[in-house]
């Protein structure tokens, strides 16, 4: 019996060599033509126009043509987008009726997993009619088990799990590791912690001379003229946005890329656009809760901390944790109260993202620093 | 014959001239800025900063001394100017001798800024908040 055992190894690991070498290429949803058929979860969130969050299950159709595709109706009429790599489809913002009124819808991707069994999608919509006007989102989770089509098997559908392995609830489009992407994430923070200085002296002065000026005196101002200043945000504010955009094609959920452009979008004052990041980043559950570990040890290295402080040992710590729950209420226009309900801990990394200004993405850079050696998307 | 005047004339007389003009740029300097008052009550100062008048407010509680300064612009410098003995060093070294700018509309203060620590915090600029938010990674979860 041992002996079959010793045979049986050799004959396996040839087998596994030869499946990975023929393994196909990964599905692209741009290449194929026709209609497919999705289950889909559309959770929508009308709790500022008095409606709550409603959920419902749906067949949705979506017609690929190649480098286009039609969304079915998911409640707001069919959609045409375009796609912008291989998985991720594009539709552009449009403003549809809404009896009695019309709502505008923003734009938002639509990422589709390399396997064919799932895409998620998530956007935000303004309504206005002569009943009021209110704000929501729209999530989109699709689902199928039909596999990808013409395919006989798919690469992610036939991977043997190890026992106790689960596969990624939110897989990466592609690739698997975005180790690849640290140089460009790298180059795109350090544009990011530029630029957010940048606009955090200017806000200063616009907001107040006087204080500017008392903030120079106290060092904490840059010497440039408003002028320049401007200049200098406006060349840097696109050019991070085109870097961050390069890595999210290729890697939409990376949780860097997001937690960045996310801080790009808040300082631009696009609320809607820094919420829909944030949540892109946070909502990931292998993220979790080993960034907001890490981020205790960026600050707490950063700061040469011996001891991590507490609630119990510092009275600021303990102030801030007994703030953090009527904060959450309103947090940049927003009620949080339902994630600080069901996680303190995610409630805490949102918090974190909307309070930081500048330090905020010099903490990011370190962070990803340290999780570039041990890849994976995150 | 033109008059001969002796240095020691011309230089008082320039003297007495320098201190006119600067009594004057003093005296419209003044006028512009007065010194703002002083309140150690949060109320009052936060119905002055409120109405975008200048006030200047020192406010000790269990986290330190802080300072709050109301201009005629609608802003507010609140600055954390000394945190008590019994905070860790850890905590001093993010917050202490810190400040942000935070901008309003006339009407429209944000008396959190005053009665919290970290309320509000999103709409101002500078050290101090981003120190705040790093308090916040530190809180119970």
């Amino acid at each position: 019996m041992r002996k079959i055992v010793w045979l049986l190894i050799p004959l396996l690991l040839f087998v596994a060599g030869v499946s990975a070498d023929t393994a196909p290429t990964p599905w692209s949803w741009n290449t194929y033509s026709g209609t497919y058929n999705w289950q889909v979860t559309v959770i929508e969130d009308q709790s500022a126009c008095g409606g709550g969050v409603l959920t419902n299950q749906y067949t949705v159709p979506i017609q690929f043509n190649g480098g286009t595709a039609v969304m079915g109706d998911v409640g707001h009429g069919p959609a045409t987008g375009s796609f912008t790599s291989g998985n991720i489809l594009h539709i552009p913002s449009r403003t549809v009726a809404d009896p009695p009124g019309s709502s505008t819808l923003s734009a938002y991707n639509v990422y589709f997993t390399t396997d064919c069994t799932a895409f998620i999608a998530k956007y935000t919509w303004d309504y206005s009619g002569s009943d009021g006007s209110c704000s929501g989102s729209t999530q989109l989770n699709g689902a199928s088990s039909s596999g990808c089509p013409g395919a006989v098997t798919t690469t992610a559908t036939t991977v043997t799990m190890l026992p106790g392995e689960t596969p990624e609830e939110i897989p990466t489009i592609a690739p698997a590791s975005s180790a690849y992407l640290t140089p460009d994430l790298a180059a795109a923070g350090q544009d990011l912690t530029a630029l957010t200085t940048l606009r955090s002296a200017q806000s200063i002065a616009d907001t107040s001379p006087q204080f500017a000026a008392l903030a120079n005196l106290l060092g904490q101002g840059d010497g440039l003229t408003s002028d320049q200043r401007r200049e200098k945000i406006a060349e840097l504010d696109q050019k991070t946005e085109n870097e961050l955009q390069a890595i999210l094609v290729k890697d939409p959920y990376n949780y860097w890329a997001n937690m960045d452009m996310a801080q790009l979008k808040k300082a631009q004052l696009k609320k809607d656009e820094y919420y829909q990041y944030l949540n892109t980043a946070l909502d990931n559950p292998n993220v979790y809760p080993e960034t907001a570990e890490e981020l205790r040890q960026i600050i707490a290295d950063q700061d040469k901390m011996i001891k991590w402080p507490s609630p119990s040992t510092s009275s600021a710590v303990s102030q801030a944790d007994s703030e953090i729950p009527p904060i959450m209420k309103n947090l940049l226009g927003q009620d949080l109260s339902k994630i600080y309900a069901e996680s303190k801990e995610k409630a805490k990394e949102y918090l974190f993202a909307t309070l930081c200004e500048k330090r905020c993405t010099f903490l990011t850079d370190s962070a990803r620093e340290a999780a570039s050696t041990g890849g994976g998307s995150q | 014959m033109r008059p001969v005047h002796e240095p020691r004339v011309m230089i008082l007389s320039a003297a007495v001239l320098a201190a006119v003009v600067l009594a004057i740029l003093c005296a419209g300097c003044t006028a512009n800025n007065p010194s703002p008052a002083t309140t150690q009550d949060p109320a009052a100062f936060i119905a002055a900063a409120n109405d975008c008048r200048a006030m200047n407010l020192t406010v000790t509680n269990t986290v330190g001394t802080f300072t709050y300064q109301s201009s005629t612009d609608c802003a507010l410098l609140k600055t954390l100017v000394k945190m008590n003995e019994s905070e860790p060093a850890e905590v001093r070294s993010l917050v202490e001798g810190k400040s942000m700018v935070c901008g309003y509309t006339k009407g429209n203060f944000d008396p959190r800024w005053v009665t919290t620590l970290i309320g509000g915090v999103e709409y101002c600029h500078g050290d101090l908040r981003d120190g705040l938010a790093q308090l916040v990674v530190f809180t119970s979860s």
